[in-house]
């Protein structure tokens, strides 16, 4: 029997929450299994939390998502008599009137045992106890009503006071090793709490410069996003890698970008691929920016072999998940029949919304209007498109076929 | 669909009017009648779109005639030399007065004279020769040069015919110079299988008189043949000069490129050991291997521009044979069918069909292997609405998937047909004569004839401006009608044909009648379409025309 908890759930926190590095989620979820199934009611709501999705747990560690089976799992902890399934509970919303009548304590006992715990340093129950704080759980274990306080002031006092305890526990809890605490921290104090409370958006990035240097792979990522908007760029790009390398999967698009652009970095196509594609896998949601440049990678060929059907593939997939349209690469496809059925008029639609100076979209709408492919014979306006091209030799090359005539100057195709 | 050979023609001035007609106004107005002849030499090629009637090689021919100018030039002052020297023999106290510089030149006047007369003569000679007797001329000689057995080339009119074809069909033209897929028309004939070199001349001379400087440039292109001939070929420009030597470089890749004079030229031209010969002909032949290895492999690319989709939804443009090989063995060795699609980018053609997918669904190594051709609808993404199915063991599986990756369609003869029944196919009713239901596709490389009702007859001489301004002008009368047809130029009973007129009464009143017919082994074939706007007409015969997919999908047999 460990400290606080049995010795496979003390195992299965040290892998899930404390030490993300190891990369033993895994190995963690799986003692919460085995567990479980030995009948030991913390690790069902932990199970269950895990079960929840990547924002309860880290998402690098890919466990499934399945919330019915999370919130039975929950439920059969609180019967158990696991207090900090109980409070967990209390967080997720699985508790009831009915369950909490026939859970084996109260919610005040509870909260007892996890505060005991937190006071003697356990980083899960510190951040249990600062998210009861934070989320205002706690008139509900109090069992506080309106009718206890004697007047309004004293109802914003005792909110102000009790909502400002979770500052404490949750720097605790990180402190101690339990990142995820970090994050309501964060939100704290960037949002402080309305009417009661200041927000004090410093400190929030104090939190995150903080985790970073304490080596939290998602800490990397949250402070790289500070940096970044700050316009510390290639600060924010070492950041970016250094979480990807430890396996944060919201820095690997960064990670990837930074090679690509070669900031910070020595420009690296191929690994740059490498993250992109790992950022496609992960169980994240920002994925149409990787999906747009692994969509380039593969039509160009640049760090992983050409494949015009899986980047077509992955460019319409962005656009179709309101992500920014490749105008030229998607035009190009279309136009060439790369990866997809050619079809003029569909490339016509996406170069003609180009509206920066790019010479090989400007060739291919000049073929487009000289050939009259898509759209109505246009020789004039597609030889004007592929002047706009300027030295790009097909398109000097395919300014040969036409001529201006004699008289007139109109442009011709030479025959 | 019989006609007359009655060409529907711009009018312009024939050989030998057009030289009469500028003679006559060369003796009216003098050097006036300049820019008058060069507007007429303009004006006449204008009315001859598609090249001069008859043939560029005859027309370079005649262009000697020019020749008869310098000629003129060598003969008259060599008469006026010799009538120099007559005079003075009637006069010879006047002979007594010339200082000595002028008694050496009167002295000279015979020799000179005669030797002008003599060369006038002889450019006098050549020009008349190759512009009246073209099988004498030198630019036929040059052709039969070029032939593998010059002694058994055929009559002139052939060898010219021979040129003047290829040009039209493939010739791109940079100044005088037409360079076709065989054949290079400059000042003479070069055979592009036999160019070894093409070195560019381009000097800048320098004349002082007095105290006037004139300054001449020379643009050449010289062509070396591999038995060591030159042809020579002058441009009137840097620009046209370096555009030929460009298109050069793409028909005879294999070529040595060069200035003239250099240490390529002269040692492609100054070898004289068999040795060295050999030696320069292999490492020509190494280059042309080379480069038709790297287009096959491009080819090879170019049909695998298509898009493998596998059993799992997965995607990808980099098929190879063992991938597909795997695929179609994968129920025996899996024990699971894995239905895979391959969908070109460009859909492909063949067998008088276009067709845009091909599904299979693999039996593996001893079951049988289904594989579906879905015909091309003739809208991007629009699906099909028929398709051929067949079920074949392995290896013609692997015969038909194979043919497939180079981007051909396999016979269909023995193919079922199918027509899309919602989300899947049904069995098509088989005809009697076994013949598609569907109009096959226009023929690539069949010619085109016109025939417009009304007029005299059909022509192959027009252009799609002719094609749209009569498809625009057609109307609702019993001879208004426009057939647009092709024919096998290797058997002429095979056709295809599409035409327009507008219906005379029935429901239909008042529509345009589209229909495309083509000759069958069961006899003839029509295909019937309906609409009201001219433009969806236009549409079709401009697709048809350009050789560019129609959308048969709308069409009913009847």
């Amino acid at each position: 029997m460990g400290q606080f908890f049995s010795d496979p759930v003390e195992q299965a926190l040290q892998y899930i929450y404390y030490d993300l590095r190891a990369g033993q989620g895994q190995e963690g979820f799986r003692l919460l299994q085995q567990a479980v199934q030995d009948g030991d009611a913390d690790a069902f709501c932990l199970l269950a939390r895990c079960l929840y999705g990547p924002e309860y747990t880290w998402p690098g560690h890919n466990f499934p998502i399945d919330g019915e089976a999370g919130d039975y799992l929950m439920r059969q902890s609180v019967l158990g008599g696991s207090a900090i399934g109980a409070l967990l509970s209390l967080r997720s919303g699985v508790m009831d009137r009915q369950l909490a009548e026939a859970m084996p304590m109260t919610l005040q006992e509870a909260f007892d045992i996890v505060l005991d715990k937190a006071e003697h340093g356990e980083p899960l129950c510190q951040m249990i106890i600062g998210n009861a704080y934070y989320w205002g759980d706690f008139p509900e274990i109090q069992g506080k009503t309106r009718e206890d306080f004697r007047s309004d002031d004293a109802i914003e006092s005792y909110l102000r006071e009790n909502y400002a305890k979770c500052e404490d526990w949750l720097w605790k809890s990180m402190r101690s090793g339990m990142s995820s605490g970090g994050v309501n921290l964060a939100n704290f104090y960037r949002e402080g709490k309305e009417g009661l409370i200041s927000p004090q958006p410093e400190k929030a990035i104090e939190v995150y410069r903080y985790g970073a240097e304490k080596g939290y792979p998602s800490y990397y990522f949250y402070y790289a996003n500070e940096l970044y908007d700050q316009g510390k760029k290639e600060d924010a790009f070492d950041l970016y890698r250094r979480g990807a390398e430890l396996g944060e999967p919201r820095a690997f698009f960064w990670a990837g970008y930074s090679y690509e652009l070669g900031v910070g970095v020595s420009k690296d196509f191929a690994r740059a691929a490498q993250y992109y594609q790992q950022a496609l896998s992960a169980p994240i949601e920002a994925k149409v920016n990787p999906a747009n440049r692994l969509g380039m990678f593969y039509y160009d060929g640049r760090g992983i072999e050409q494949d015009y059907a899986k980047s077509f593939q992955l460019l319409k997939w962005a656009e179709d998940n309101g992500g920014p349209v490749m105008l030229y690469y998607l035009g190009a496809c279309y136009a060439n029949g790369q990866g997809t059925q050619q079809d003029y008029a569909k490339a016509l639609g996406y170069l003609e919304q180009i509206d920066w100076n790019c010479r090989e979209a400007f060739y291919l709408l000049g073929k487009l209007y000289c050939n009259g492919l898509g759209t109505a014979e246009n020789i004039p306006k597609g030889v004007e498109y592929l002047q706009k091209a300027g030295e790009y030799a097909p398109a000097k090359e395919e300014l040969k076929h036409y001529k201006k005539t004699l008289f007139g100057g109109k442009w011709v195709r030479r025959k | 669909m019989d006609s007359k050979d009655t060409s529907k023609k711009h009018f312009y001035l024939k050989w030998p009017w057009n030289v009469i007609v500028y003679i006559i106004l060369v003796v009216v107005f003098r050097v006036f009648a300049i820019p008058v002849i060069l507007l007429l030499v303009w004006w006449n090629k204008k009315q001859q779109p598609d090249g001069p009637e008859d043939g560029y090689c005859l027309e370079r021919t005649r262009g000697r005639l020019i020749g008869l100018i310098p000629a003129a030039a060598f003969g008259g002052g060599g008469a006026l030399a010799l009538w120099f020297f007559y005079l003075g023999q009637t006069l010879p106290e006047e002979v007594e007065r010339l200082d000595d510089k002028m008694r050496i030149f009167y002295y000279l006047c015979p020799f000179l004279g005669a030797g002008a007369v003599l060369i006038g003569i002889f450019l006098a000679y050549r020009s008349l020769r190759d512009a009246l007797y073209p099988e004498k001329s030198a630019l036929a000689q040059s052709i039969r040069d070029q032939l593998r057995y010059p002694d058994e080339a055929p009559p002139v009119k052939e060898l010219f015919a021979m040129v003047d074809q290829d040009l039209k069909q493939n010739g791109q033209w940079c100044g005088k110079m037409g360079i076709g897929k065989e054949w290079v028309l400059g000042d003479v004939v070069s055979a592009i299988s036999r160019i070894r070199g093409v070195f560019s001349r381009v000097e800048r001379h320098t004349h002082h008189a007095g105290q006037r400087t004139q300054v001449t440039y020379t643009y050449e292109i010289w062509i070396v043949d591999d038995r060591q001939q030159r042809q020579v070929t002058s441009f009137k420009s840097e620009k046209q000069l370096e555009e030929a030597i460009d298109c050069l470089r793409h028909r005879a890749p294999a070529a040595v490129f060069g200035r003239y004079d250099s240490k390529e030229y002269n040692d492609l031209v100054n070898t004289k050991e068999e040795m060295e010969q050999y030696l320069q002909e292999r490492a020509y032949q190494q280059r042309k291997a080379q480069l038709e290895e790297q287009q096959r492999q491009q080819q090879e690319r170019l049909a695998q521009n298509q898009v493998l989709t596998f059993p799992d939804g997965s995607v990808t443009s980099r098929i190879t044979w063992d991938t597909i090989r795997q695929l179609l063995l994968s129920p025996s060795q899996t024990g699971e069918a894995s239905p895979f699609q391959l969908v070109p980018g460009i859909p492909f053609q063949g067998q008088g069909h276009a067709v845009s997918r091909l599904a299979c669904i693999p039996g593996g190594a001893m079951e049988q292997t289904r594989i579906l051709l879905e015909e091309y609808s003739g809208s991007p993404g629009k699906p099909g609405r028929y398709a051929w199915s067949r079920d074949v063991y392995f290896s013609e599986a692997e015969m038909v998937l194979r043919g497939w990756l180079r981007g051909e369609i396999p016979p269909l003869g023995d193919w079922e047909r199918m027509e899309r029944d919602g989300r899947t196919w049904r069995y098509l009713e088989h005809r009697k004569d076994g013949t598609s239901s569907i109009p096959p596709q226009p023929h690539r490389d069949w010619p085109w004839r016109m025939t417009a009702g009304g007029d005299s007859g059909s022509t192959s001489d027009f252009s799609w401006d002719d094609l749209e301004k009569a498809l625009s002008a057609l109307v609702q009368e019993t001879d208004s009608y426009l057939i647009l047809e092709q024919r096998d130029p290797e058997n002429p009973q095979q056709y295809w044909f599409i035409q327009c007129a507008v219906a005379l009464e029935g429901p239909d009143a008042g529509m345009y009648a589209v229909e495309i017919g083509c000759s069958d082994p069961g006899g003839p074939l029509l295909w019937e379409w309906m609409t009201a706007d001219v433009q969806d007409v236009i549409t079709y015969f401009s697709n048809a025309y350009r050789y560019r997919e129609l959308d048969v999908s709308g069409f009913r047999e009847i």
